[in-house]
């Protein structure tokens, strides 16, 4: 009878154990993807800060006077000379001139594809703490029963 | 605890902690590696849509300078020709590693569950 009580203590601090480990896996994937959410998140902002920007040069002819920023909250003067032209980057160290409509199109293609990996991120999130939760309260529960039965 | 384990169960363990450590170590080179094959493959379809003379620039450092269609498509190719080779490689030696470290991780479950055994013996004599 104490030997089987025995060795279900030792079967429920390997599975213990076991869940420990799970939960600190857990916590590295968790924190991986919250990086990647956070950069995912950032690259958002930009093409829609560009995206924003295109459009509004489109209502500017050339000559017209901007400012440009060079960082720092410094900025110069320059004159716009071709605004029907952007450049923009096709990835891979490339670059491509288009119209201002065919550029935002394209930074849109590649927002929306942002989005969707923002949104795949949220949800793995979601289920790895769902996943997490259930670990920890198994873990809590033999917690609690090695606990009663030490003071038992 | 490690204290109470046999030493080969205990090496082994080393064995399976350095197994785990080269398997992130490969996941994180097998993202980079998918990050940039997606990158040139993206590039290529935004390259199908403009026209042949459309103007192309080649990021140099700070630079762009300027290239024609075809040029950048036959550098485009390569990189991802090499990128997919980069990616097989490293899944060949993702699976082998992955079949060494659950053998491992069998042989420790079956040390432990010996040594259990063999203690709660020794305990009801």
């Amino acid at each position: 009878m104490e030997e089987r009580a025995g060795r279900n203590e030792r079967a429920e601090a390997q599975e213990a154990q076991a869940l420990m480990m799970r939960l600190r896996q857990y916590q590295t994937q968790a924190d991986a993807l919250t990086q990647e959410l956070v950069l995912v998140q950032q690259s958002v902002a930009e093409y829609e800060r560009a995206m924003e920007t295109i459009k509004y040069l489109k209502k500017l002819k050339a000559g017209d006077e901007l400012l440009v920023s060079v960082g720092a909250g410094a900025s110069v003067y320059a004159t716009l000379s071709t605004p029907e032209k952007v450049i923009i980057n096709l990835g891979a160290g490339v670059s491509a001139e288009k119209d201002p409509d065919s550029a935002i199109e394209s930074l849109k293609e590649r927002r929306d594809e942002l989005d969707k990996r923002r949104a795949e991120i949220t949800e793995l999130l979601q289920r790895l703490e769902q996943e997490a939760q259930k670990v920890q309260a198994r873990l809590q529960e033999i917690l609690a029963r090695q606990e009663q039965a030490r003071q038992g | 605890m490690s204290a109470e384990l046999p030493p080969q169960v205990q090496n082994q363990l080393m064995q399976l902690q350095q197994l785990q450590m080269q398997l992130q170590a490969i996941a994180r080179q097998k993202m980079q590696v998918e990050a940039m094959l997606k990158d040139v493959e993206f590039a290529l379809d935004e390259l199908e849509k403009l026209s042949d003379d459309a103007i192309i620039y080649r990021n140099v450092g700070e630079l762009m300078i300027k290239a024609s269609k075809a040029e950048v498509k036959e550098d485009l190719t390569d990189k991802k020709e090499t990128y997919d080779l980069r990616l097989k490689t490293l899944e060949r030696q993702e699976e082998r590693m992955q079949k060494r470290f659950q053998q491992l991780q069998q042989q420790i479950r079956e040390a432990l569950g010996i040594a259990t055994g063999g203690e709660s013996q020794i305990l009801g004599a």
